[in-house]
């Protein structure tokens, strides 16, 4: 019996060893990763070199949450990356360099991710670093990289906030002030013909500027709303929640959470069968495979709104999308086709001004207009972010579906901060 | 109307609470060891039903079986780890072994089940009783049913049975239970299995109220577990329910004066004014220690 339960703990103190490593590990697996992707971009470039002559490295940072409740959309992001960087050293690299990304591994902390930021500032070679995923995150490293003169581009924070720390810090996702007005004015009011509205929203940084944004156009565009709602990250129970909006009595519910509480509330909605009292429209966070996936049947005719939506109509994008999915068996949401963008537009932007350093790349960058991306126009404003127009999409069969295209809100007005940094 | 559908809500939490009281209680009472991977043992047996689940179709008996006989076994080694070797020895080093136990079961279940919320059956989707405004769930039924039976089942086996009679034996005291020619450790290890077992199928009834499963699920799932116990002193089986009835019902009712995301705090509220008024629970007041 001794032998056994020697060996049983050993067991346990193996597992436990792995596991307890898993972030250690995660970001020593995304170097290796990133050496496997610097291998593997330097075995794709090196196919093109005798052709292009590349000499030298150009070096970008790229900070990702590849753990931790980001990880899918991390994933998703380096697969985007990864694409638009084999790309880029196929048609000729940067500045005649091949074009080198070192992944880091966030793990969607705000502490690790500016750690990870003050790394990368203190390595010369690199130009421009590309991350992190979420606005939190990226509260903490912009004014790092601000102070250090590092030219930052978030593909999917949405926070103004961000962009708005200082001149070398630029998102493109779009900001939720746009988002929201959206959200509130034409997925609620016109879509739904909503007058009275529910909030239900995550109590941290994300959720709650989401709640001012969509508080803000909810006001502009008359809609009265009748519950707010904060839900702690985390939550699994919302029976007393769902007992709550239903005395409220309101017809349109706005869901502005992650995917497990996203998730997880709806399910219960339809378990107590209050999907049928009301209208739900989601928030863009749960634009994923995996809140399909968790949700089953359930969330079969919900609203979301989306800056990015792959028709198969659409040729060129269709054939990306599936070379994507080969990749990572995911399919792409704006978050990860902003990272090909972001690359593939930087890229150009730098080899037309031939910038060299990293004041002569945040120029470049300042100066990127009309682009045309795979996510539509890009056109940083006057404080470094893009300003989106919206798809309505539903899920129908297990599957998102487009209902409407931008033209559907062809007179909203985009937020002007009236600023210029 | 409201604060009804609110409280029914709240007895159904409560339940699931309760359950988990119960179970820590039982283990604490025969092993007069505290213990922290209670809710790792929750998680582990709710997994065990999540995988019966996936093989057999929805077949809640079969799931609840699962569940038992899991956390059953996870509980059994847990105390030949745990507990066993430490009877002799002060308390402390048990209560720090079951701490990296709760860790490592953690752990473990990241690396078998995965890192991501999974997805538990939905059960009798929609079907409610209406009574004027109140809205009552046939699976809020379901698992207050449940809750109920599992404690009457249990009053019955602690108190007519030969076994519940060796557990309360060895409760009271240990070496005159001995002296009787019966093997405490081993009615111990029963004992352990047993309210681990309670714990598995608290866990199920949890993840397929909520239809989610995850593996941090049995950090929150603990502390509110040992919360509720606490009311009953850590030994006393009906108060220890009957604290996590209350916490159940606290979480719901709060929500009509205060935002949502505050209500995870009413555990912790509801352990420091326990342990300020009555630190050895409403049991000691009574004069009597009952299991």
């Amino acid at each position: 019996m001794k032998k056994y339960l020697c060996l049983l703990i050993c067991v346990f103190m193996v597992a436990g060893l792995f596991t307890a490593c898993t972030n250690e590990e995660a970001a020593t697996t995304e170097t290796t990763e990133a050496s496997s992707t610097e291998e593997t971009v330097e075995e794709a470039t090196e196919a093109t070199t005798s052709e292009t002559e590349l000499t030298g490295e150009f070096k970008i940072g790229i900070i990702l949450p590849l753990t931790g409740s980001y990880a899918e959309h991390g994933v998703g992001q380096q697969t985007a990356y990864e694409m638009a960087i084999e790309e880029v050293n196929a048609s000729g690299g940067v500045n005649g360099k091949t074009l080198v990304a070192q992944f880091e591994d966030s793990g969607g902390d705000a502490v690790v991710s500016s750690e990870l930021m003050r790394k990368y500032i203190e390595d010369p070679d690199i130009m421009m670093v590309f991350g992190d995923y979420d606005s939190g995150t990226c509260l903490a490293d912009a004014p790092i990289a601000q102070e250090n003169q590092m030219p930052m581009l978030s593909p999917s924070a949405s926070n103004a906030n961000v962009p708005l720390t200082g001149n070398y810090i630029f998102t493109m996702v779009g900001v939720q002030q746009d988002e929201q007005r959206y959200v509130a004015q034409y997925a609620m009011q016109k879509y739904f013909g909503a007058e009275n509205i529910g909030i239900v929203y995550l109590d941290n940084s994300w959720g709650t500027t989401l709640f001012e944004n969509l508080s803000l156009g909810a006001e502009a565009c008359g809609l009265n709303m009748v519950i707010t709602e904060p839900i702690a990250a985390g939550e699994t129970d919302f029976s007393a929640v769902i007992s709550k909006l239903r005395q409220s009595d309101i017809d349109t519910l706005f869901i502005g959470l992650q995917i497990s509480e996203g998730a997880a509330m709806v399910n219960q909605m339809v378990q107590t069968g209050y999907n049928e009292e009301v209208n739900v429209v989601l928030s863009g966070a749960l634009y994923t495979n995996q809140f399909i996936e968790l949700t089953g049947e359930n969330c079969e005719g919900l609203i979301i709104t989306q800056p990015f939506f792959v028709s198969e109509d659409n040729e060129e994008l269709y054939a990306w999308q599936e070379e994507y999915y080969s990749r990572c068996d995911l399919y792409p949401s704006m978050m990860t086709a902003d990272a090909y963008d972001a690359i593939m537009m930087c890229a150009e932007a730098i080899n037309a001004a031939g910038a060299e350093t990293r004041d002569e790349v945040r120029d470049a960058v300042s100066q990127i207009s009309g682009y045309q991306g795979i996510t539509g126009e890009i056109t940083f404003d006057g404080i470094g972010t893009v300003h989106r127009t919206q798809y309505l999409i539903t899920i129908e069969d297990g599957k998102w579906k487009m209902l409407y295209d931008p033209s559907y809100a062809s007179d909203m007005e985009f937020y002007d901060f009236g600023i210029v940094q | 109307m409201y604060i009804v559908e609110q409280l029914i809500n709240g007895l159904c939490q409560g339940g699931i609470y309760a359950l988990i009281a119960i179970g820590f209680t039982l283990v604490f009472g025969i092993t007069g060891l505290v213990t922290f991977c209670y809710g790792e043992i929750v998680m582990m047996g709710a997994y065990g039903s999540y995988f019966v689940f996936q093989w057999v179709g929805l077949n809640v008996p079969l799931a609840m079986l699962g569940a038992f006989l899991f956390s059953a076994f996870i509980g059994f080694f847990v105390y030949k780890i745990c507990y066993e070797r430490f009877l002799a020895v002060p308390h402390q080093i048990s209560l720090l072994c079951t701490i990296g136990m709760s860790t490592l079961l953690t752990n473990l279940a990241q690396l078998v089940f995965g890192l991501e919320t999974k997805s538990m059956p939905m059960l009798m989707a929609g079907m409610n009783i209406q009574i004027g405004e109140i809205r009552i769930t046939y699976l809020q039924i379901l698992i207050i049913g449940v809750v109920v039976l599992l404690c009457l089942f249990l009053s019955w086996f602690l108190n007519k049975t030969r076994i519940g009679a060796a557990l309360r034996s060895v409760k009271q005291d240990r070496v005159a239970t001995e002296l009787l020619g019966i093997d405490s450790s081993r009615v111990m290890m029963i004992g352990n299995c047993i309210g681990s077992a309670l714990g598995g199928i608290a866990g199920i009834l949890y993840c397929i109220s909520y239809m989610s499963i995850s593996p941090t699920l049995g950090t929150s799932v603990g502390r509110i577990g040992f919360s509720a116990a606490v009311l009953g002193g850590l030994v006393n089986i009906p108060w220890a329910a009957a604290g996590g009835v209350i916490i159940g019902i606290l979480e719901n009712l709060s929500i009509i004066w205060i935002p949502a995301s505050f209500r995870s705090g009413i555990a912790y509220v509801f352990l420091i004014i326990v342990l300020i008024f009555l630190p050895q629970g409403i049991a000691s007041r009574k004069k009597r220690t009952k299991l």
